[in-house]
């Protein structure tokens, strides 16, 4: 059961992302897929040859979540992307935002601010599935902070290769940026 | 029993690297800082004289110095703000706790750029007949060895530097992956050829192809730098 690479090249145009940018962004999340494929199929390859005792089965069994989330995250970030105009303020997640954070802004505000972060990650909007709560929760690379069976909701990456080749340090114009193309009816979709 | 000692010119050396300055500074609060505190700022360093390097643009550079001040800043004020809330009684504060944590990431930002920087703007290659050379052979069996090694190293997906140490006890030479700035530092150990492969080190020059900027780094290593870090005293 293999993870087939999706096409995300219907981006290709979106304001304030160049297409070398989306290109080598794309050549990443491919790298994602086929070494989620490498790490899942040696760790199988180990298991049938009785070597999961050893530092190699350990050491592959850690990477496996930091390519598996690389991959996934891609998956829902170039998914939440493309679509054009503001959050339906009165739609389901537009109410449920205000109802969490005092107002849609102030969820803006946070996310915003978590994504301004200094570090190499991604912020994300988690929706707990156990109480219905939202979040905007920083993760740490790929792999690290994630929410235990949360949903999530927006993603928005922010390692270098999002937004350096177009913004330089400004890494506050991209998020202006990101934020022109959400494709909120994605985001919506994915509420629970 | 072996013991640890620096000879006066590593000592002299490791407090250069230290960057530590003497600045009198006014107290922001309230409570007034001791002496010592205002001392103890650390003072971003300026490496302008890379500038011009074969194979690193201007643009790239200008920014990593930026980056690399931020992390001066930064490890300022998180020694600041730690300092504060040690004299306010905060010490069992989850803020405490995580400004800590975030402690280790934002000094060795700062620290391994300045390793970095210093070990760039060199020409020509290792000198075979100095002691660096002869101590990586002891330890790879050949200088290619060691620098396919280091290669392999920063050709791993994931971002971070790759730092070849000398172990301050053994004197032995180890090729060590550091993820982001702070996972994976061997305790005491002395570092001796620094390489940054974040993504800001290469992408605005060379794009996915970080191979090609390790290349440009191997043209640029200031050995003679390089040698200075050795513990001279370890055999
Ligand atoms: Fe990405
Ligand atoms: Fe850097």
């Amino acid at each position: 059961m293999a993870y087939t690479a999706k096409d995300y090249n219907k981006l290709i145009g979106m304001e304030g992302f160049s297409e070398t940018l989306l290109k080598n962004h794309f050549t990443l999340y491919q790298g994602y897929v086929t070494n989620t494929n490498k790490v899942l199929d040696s760790l199988s390859e180990m298991a049938k040859g009785g070597k999961i005792g050893t530092p190699e089965y350990a050491e592959l069994k850690r990477r496996c979540g930091w390519e598996f989330n690389g991959m996934r995250l891609h998956e829902l970030y170039f998914e939440n992307l493309g679509g054009k105009g503001a959050l339906n303020k009165s739609g389901k997640l537009g109410k449920k935002l205000a109802e969490e954070f005092g107002s849609y802004e102030n969820w803006e505000a946070d996310f915003k601010g978590v994504g301004a972060m200094r570090g190499i990650g991604w912020a994300i909007l988690y929706q707990d599935a156990v109480s219905g709560k939202l979040i905007n929760q920083w993760i740490n690379e790929h792999d690290v902070g994630h929410p235990a069976g949360c949903n999530p909701l927006l993603i928005m990456d922010v390692f270098e290769h999002a937004f350096m080749t177009d913004y330089g340090l400004k890494r506050a114009d991209y998020i202006a940026a990101f934020f022109k193309n959400i494709k909120w009816e994605a985001v919506e979709g994915r509420l629970k | 029993m072996k013991s640890f000692s620096i000879d006066r010119r590593q000592f002299l050396f490791m407090s250069g690297i230290m960057g530590i300055t003497l600045i009198a500074g006014e107290p922001e609060t309230s409570i007034p800082k001791t002496q010592a505190e205002e001392k103890m700022t650390y003072n971003a360093k300026d490496y302008n004289r890379l500038i011009g390097m074969e194979g690193f643009s201007e643009t790239l550079l200008k920014n990593h110095f930026t980056l690399y001040q931020g992390y001066v800043t930064n490890t300022n004020k998180v020694l600041e703000a730690l300092g504060q809330m040690l004299k306010e009684g905060k010490v069992a504060t989850p803020e405490y706790a995580e400004m800590k944590r975030r402690l280790g990431w934002e000094f060795n930002g700062m620290r391994l750029h300045e390793f970095y920087f210093e070990n760039l703007g060199g020409k020509g290659s290792v000198s075979k007949t100095g002691k660096l050379y002869q101590k990586l052979v002891e330890s790879f069996g050949s200088y290619e060895a060691w620098e396919k090694d280091f290669k392999a190293t920063g050709a791993m997906r994931g971002i971070g530097w790759v730092v070849l140490y000398q172990d301050i006890l053994s004197g032995k030479f180890i090729n060590f992956w550091i993820n982001e700035h702070d996972g994976g530092h061997p305790s005491g150990g002395m570092p001796i050829l620094i390489m940054d492969v974040f993504e800001h080190a290469f992408m605005i020059d060379y794009g996915l192809k970080r191979a090609d900027y390790i290349e440009a780094f191997f043209r640029n290593i200031n050995w003679t730098e390089t040698e200075k870090r050795l513990l001279l005293h370890k055999g």
